[in-house]
């Protein structure tokens, strides 16, 4: 009976290192992308390194570098880090089934690791086979491993980089946060939804003070999803879009594939 | 930002993060209206969309006009459109901005 726990365990951490190793590599490059720019930002190695293990939230993470560099106060970046967190609530909320037969301690624990890429990677393990910590835990360590060694590796290329202003390197947050809405937009009133907030925003950050007009146009957008839901899709798929869309490394081909056909 | 209010900001930024991932993971799914729902994920659009914007169409407070920013965000999107591959996306619009940047490729900037 023990050798049997035992050999579900090892065949769940096996199959747990398997299924993130793809998209623990995706992890790595854009856990490089963010020490770089990290760098960039003017933050010290250490600062970088010490954001990925405390915070550990890709979006958030570029998100925060941006606002630094415009000057913006650590109260409207820990607001801004929450709102765009927001969707964490979701699909905590669909990942909830698989998790009501772990204690509470260990629940508390697994949490930490709920990004993304490792919602994408359980719920679809977990559609097929038992929820099981040694799983939920080797995806989660791979994954944070990627993404600390990733920003570990930014940081010591990122010194090399000249000035990054003269290389118009200030576009590389642009196009991150380019690439990384793309799977937000699914329907045409999110696509309207990003025009109206781009558009607000510019206004109001010509007359508030820096960081206010990210939290008017994340208001904006929640009302707007608030108040015209017959245009949505709704239930398990929120949880999936939102899934597909933010963080980092789920914006690779292959992790997309996976959260549609989840 | 002195080092010690950083450090604090990193703290008080993955308290709100976990607070997000803990607080609905024992929770029923019915446990909030469908409405509620589909406005929360509609929160990283206005978020996002607050960041892009203003990076392309101001500067140091004033109203700026970027073409190649703006060109190089239409190939970004159009990128993402075509591929569905962040790194090709994000990695060639850059690269094309800091070709125009360095003289390579005429383009105003």
């Amino acid at each position: 009976m023990k050798e049997s726990t035992q050999s579900q365990i090892k065949e769940s951490v096996r199959q747990g290192l398997l299924d993130s190793l793809p998209i623990t590599v995706s992890i790595i490059l854009f856990g490089a992308i963010f020490g770089m720019l990290s760098m960039q930002t003017g933050l010290t190695a250490w600062e970088s390194i010490a954001m990925s293990l405390i915070v550990y939230a890709g979006a958030a993470q570029f998100t925060t570098l941006s606002m630094i560099s415009e000057g913006a106060s650590m109260w409207a970046i820990v607001l801004a880090v929450f709102l765009l967190n927001s969707r964490h609530f979701l699909m905590g909320l669909s990942m909830s089934p698989y998790y009501q037969s772990f204690s509470r301690g260990k629940v508390n624990g697994l949490a930490f690791f709920l990004t993304d890429e490792q919602y994408a990677i359980t719920l679809n393990r977990f559609r097929h086979h038992k929820s099981d910590i040694p799983y939920i835990t080797t995806v989660s360590l791979a994954l944070y491993l990627g993404w600390n060694g990733g920003t570990w590796i930014g940081t010591m290329a990122g010194q090399y980089v000249p000035d990054p202003e003269s290389l118009g390197l200030g576009f590389s947050f642009t196009a991150m946060f380019l690439a990384l809405v793309y799977y937000q937009l699914t329907s045409l009133l999110r696509i309207v939804t990003f025009f109206l907030c781009g558009a607000t925003a510019v206004g109001l950050a010509l007359i508030l003070p820096s960081g206010l007009h990210l939290l008017a146009a994340g208001v904006l957008a929640f009302a707007i999803g608030y108040f015209w839901p017959g245009q949505e899709q709704q239930s398990d798929s929120d949880a999936k879009t939102a899934a597909a869309s933010d963080t980092v490394a789920t914006q690779s081909g292959s992790t997309s594939k996976e959260v549609e056909s989840a | 930002m002195s080092s010690g209010t950083i450090l604090l900001m990193f703290v008080l930024s993955g308290a709100a993060t976990y607070l997000t991932r803990r607080a609905f993971l024992q929770l029923p799914s019915g446990f909030f209206s469908p409405r509620l729902k589909n406005g929360m994920t509609f929160i990283p659009i206005g978020i996002f969309a607050a960041l892009i914007f203003p990076s392309l169409f101001l500067d140091g407070g004033q109203f700026v006009f970027q073409p190649t920013f703006l060109v190089a965000s239409v190939i970004c999107m159009g990128l993402m459109i075509l591929t569905k591959n962040v790194f090709a996306s994000f990695g060639i619009s850059l690269l094309l901005v800091v070709l125009v940047y360095v003289g390579i490729l005429p383009f105003p900037h």
